[in-house]
């Protein structure tokens, strides 16, 4: 029983890791580039709605709102000052560093906004569900129903529109879909924008179900989101859903089983050991070993 | 009618179109020849302004198109089938075709699902493989695709590069007969080819590059007479 | 010179160990966020070798040195089929295992009345070499910018072998170099272990220095600082990473009056910076063209 409790609270916990695996991938799918500063960013929008809650109020609602705007926004910053100006080949190395030192830039901007450094953040209060000896906490619950709405909003919108198309064609090849007529200029912001709303979201529902935002918030989720996106496969959306799930369990498993100083061990252990033996994640395709990224670097 | 007229483009520190004129004509098989290096897919890509020209013009039915963007040209109805890297991998053959009409407006999408059937009437071996991730053609396939996508947004003259490189002699004839039933169904085509002896087929007027100039110009009697021409790409001695 | 200023200084001048060891790893292409583990081993060992078992400092920095190489040459060993983003992800894995593992491991001694020895998260307490060696802050200073002096001088006549040329052709283009007859996978693996090495010596003089040594001191944000350092200065030249050094470190501390925005001003400037000079300021093109003025007029 105790093992399919811990089972179930970790996939349940683990679709959060999953939504920020997502906008971790959408932009490494549309850039090819990692983003450092994606945790500062959502960081930044949920230090924003704990700093602007006592002007606005609005509760969970007003933080939510909040939280995935400001991450939206910090998101199309990052973008216009790392990415946009380092298009090309030789601007890969350029870029990863200028987002690094755009995450302290963000890092700091958000501990201005959280004096105290902890800040409660208010979470939403549902019953706990219990069927058949399981306990469901109402807000993994709730974490697992918004991922599947955000997941599914992201496919509707990837595989069901105009834009869609365009950002997937874009992801294969950016010069061809420019040359189809597609606005690829602003693709970039646009994709920032999605990647904020879903680990905006995702911040929401970790932080509201932690009931407290500090600032190690923005390094944690972007070692969540990086992990869970390597697991599952670089750059491949089912795989960030994959890698996001197993995440949750595997920790949720080492919580239980030998105490939480291990769980950030597995982590990694876990993630440099399918580096070594299965580079490509595993769903992923091997983007640095086939097609064009093969003979580009970071 | 595609009018080129005195046409430089550099690429880098190179110069590699240094005025070249040209003229393709409507209705018919417009074709490039000439050496690696000479310029042919420099022009190609001046024309549907990928690449900015340094000066001269590139008129296309009286609208002059030199130093518009890329879709904007896509508009006036010049389409691009570019050489070598030919389809979108991770996407499907239907959606590769979809990205293909993309500058089509929104109020066109039934028009856009009859042309679909079109193409995969003219396209048989596409329609076997609609859902297929298009990374997983054959190379001749993925040609067709490239062709078939360029197709897709209604032009009016369609730029093949060198659609045969690289492909088996069987599905070499197999695209040049697309080629020629296209031009027969109104579409006219300038095309940059290696395969001169496949071009002469085809073609109704061809214009020789070299070293970023126009070397000749002739119909495909008047090419096949002249000596030089015939020594190196007509492989005769 | 002032106590805090002395100081300052031989910061600059340990970290810049650090950034030089970024630096031999970007010579052959790959990208490192996980130089601080090799910094961190260094340290450690020089703790103990000094500390524990009062040995020798030469015997400390020799097998810190050493203990840093090896390190980085097990790492590069376990993933030399990774490059790119994976590479990059593999030694950030790698040191933060370290650090974690850092992290656990609980042995305090008590030597002399005095607690040391690695406590977890405490740290390692009481290096106490400078102290029993009656070594001032601005001797500890000249010993560090010696060493760094010597090592730069080494790396400068490295520079023009031909064993540097043939790795920065394997950085540039590892299939180019590969069909010229040089294998990519030997001067990945020797500029990685290298790479330990330098960052296994400054680590040990920062144990030294700091006398007090922690896990947490080693954690990604200094082995991305160092990548920082070595991007914003350059890759031209082994004093390209110095200058991102200075400029870091020099601008934190001139702009010290707006210490608390320092951060936002820092990390704007950086991003900025590389929109201006997105090869680092001694790029490889800068520091050819130096080289051809320098060498036409000696002629």
């Amino acid at each position: 029983m105790d093992f399919l409790q811990t089972s179930i609270d970790g996939l349940l916990f683990g679709s959060a890791y999953a939504l920020l695996a997502l906008g971790f991938s959408l932009i490494f799918g549309i850039m090819k580039r990692i983003n450092l500063a994606y945790g500062s960013s959502l960081l930044f929008g949920g230090a924003l709605a704990v700093w602007l809650e006592p002007f606005l109020g609005g509760g969970a609602l007003g933080l939510l709102l909040v939280t995935v705007f400001g991450a939206a926004v910090a998101g199309i910053y990052v973008e216009r000052l790392c990415f946009s100006p380092h298009l090309g080949k030789t601007g890969t190395m350029a870029s990863m560093i200028a987002t690094f030192a755009i995450w302290m830039q963000l890092d700091e901007i958000s501990s201005q906004l959280l004096p105290q450094r902890t800040h409660g953040f208010a979470g939403i209060d549902i019953e706990a569900i219990s069927f058949a000896g399981i306990i469901l906490r109402s807000d993994h619950v709730l974490h697992f129903w918004v991922a599947v709405l955000a997941i599914g909003a992201l496919y509707w919108t990837l595989y069901r529109t105009r834009f869609g198309l365009l950002l997937r064609a874009s992801a294969d090849d950016p010069e061809i879909a420019y040359l189809l007529g597609g606005r690829v200029g602003l693709l970039g912001v646009a994709t920032f924008a999605i990647a904020g709303f879903l680990g905006g979201t995702a911040a929401f529902l970790i932080l509201s179900s932690d009931g407290q935002i500090t600032p190690h918030f923005g390094l944690w989720s972007t070692f969540k989101g990086l992990v869970a996106m390597m697991l599952g496969g670089v750059g491949s959306l089912p795989g960030a859903i994959v890698g996001g799930l197993l995440l949750g369990f595997a920790e949720a498993h080492v919580t239980f089983y030998l105490g939480a100083e291990f769980r950030d061990i597995l982590t990694f252990g876990l993630l440099l050991l399918i580096l070594v033996l299965r580079p490509g994640g595993l769903m992923g395709v091997d983007v640095y070993r086939t097609g064009r990224l093969a003979t580009e670097r970071i | 009618m595609l009018e080129i007229e005195n046409l430089s483009t550099s690429y880098g520190l190179i110069k590699a179109l240094k005025g070249v004129s040209l003229t393709a004509e409507d209705g018919k098989v417009t074709c490039i020849l000439g050496p690696n290096g000479a310029g042919k897919t420099t022009l190609m890509f001046t024309a549907a302004g990928i690449l900015k020209p340094d000066s001269g013009s590139v008129k296309f039915g009286g609208a002059e198109l030199a130093g518009l963007a890329a879709p904007k040209i896509l508009q006036q109805g010049l389409a691009l089938a570019p050489e070598n890297r030919l389809v979108f991998p991770q996407m499907s053959v239907r959606d590769n075709l979809l990205a293909g009409a993309y500058i089509r407006h929104r109020s066109e999408a039934t028009q856009v699902e009859e042309d679909l059937e079109k193409i995969f009437e003219r396209f048989p071996v596409l329609k076997e493989r609609t859902e297929q991730t298009a990374g997983t053609l054959s190379g001749g396939e993925q040609q067709m695709l490239s062709v078939a996508r360029a197709l897709m947004s209604r032009p009016k003259m369609l730029l093949l590069d060198e659609p045969s490189v690289g492909l088996a002699p069987l599905i070499v004839d197999e695209i040049f007969s697309i080629i020629r039933q296209m031009n027969k169904d109104g579409i006219s085509i300038l095309l940059v080819e290696q395969n001169a002896v496949k071009a002469l087929e085809v073609a109704d007027h061809f214009y020789l590059l070299d070293q970023g100039k126009v070397a000749f110009s002739g119909t495909p009697g008047e090419m096949a007479n002249d000596d030089v021409i015939r020594r190196a790409y007509l492989g005769e001695h | 010179m002032s106590l805090y200023v002395a100081s300052t200084l031989t910061n600059v001048a340990l970290i810049s160990f650090l950034a030089l060891s970024a630096y031999l790893v970007l010579v052959v292409g790959e990208v490192s966020f996980g130089q601080q583990a090799f910094f961190g081993i260094g340290a450690y060992v020089t703790a103990t070798v000094t500390a524990i078992f009062g040995g020798h400092v030469v015997v400390a920095l020799l097998l810190s040195t050493i203990a840093g190489g090896l390190a980085a040459l097990l790492l590069a060993a376990l993933v030399i089929r990774l490059s790119g983003l994976y590479f990059a992800i593999a030694s950030l894995c790698f040191a933060e295992l370290l650090r974690l593992t850092l992290l656990r491991i609980r042995i305090p001694l008590e030597i002399d009345g005095r607690t040391t020895g690695m406590d977890g998260p405490e740290g390692f307490s009481n290096i106490r070499w400078i102290f029993e060696n009656n070594f001032e802050v601005t001797d500890f200073l000249i010993l560090t910018v010696l060493c760094l002096a010597a090592l730069l001088v080494l790396l400068f006549f490295f520079e023009r072998t031909t064993i540097m040329l043939r790795a920065r052709l394997v950085g540039k283009d590892a299939i180019l170099a590969q069909s010229l007859g040089i294998r990519p996978a030997q001067y990945r693996l020797a500029f990685i272990g290298l790479s330990g090495m330098v960052a296994g010596f400054g680590g040990a003089l920062f144990a030294l220095f700091n006398t007090h040594i922690e896990p947490q001191m080693f954690g990604v944000m200094l082995g991305v600082h160092a990548l920082a350092y070595s991007i914003i200065g350059g890759l031209g030249a082994p004093l390209g990473p110095l200058i991102g050094v200075g400029i870091d470190i020099g601008l934190l501390e001139s702009i010290r009056a707006l210490s608390e925005y320092r951060m936002i001003a820092f990390g704007g400037l950086v991003a900025v910076l590389l929109i201006l000079f997105p090869q680092g300021l001694l790029s490889p093109r800068v520091v050819n063209q130096l080289r051809a003025r320098i060498w036409r007029r000696r002629v």
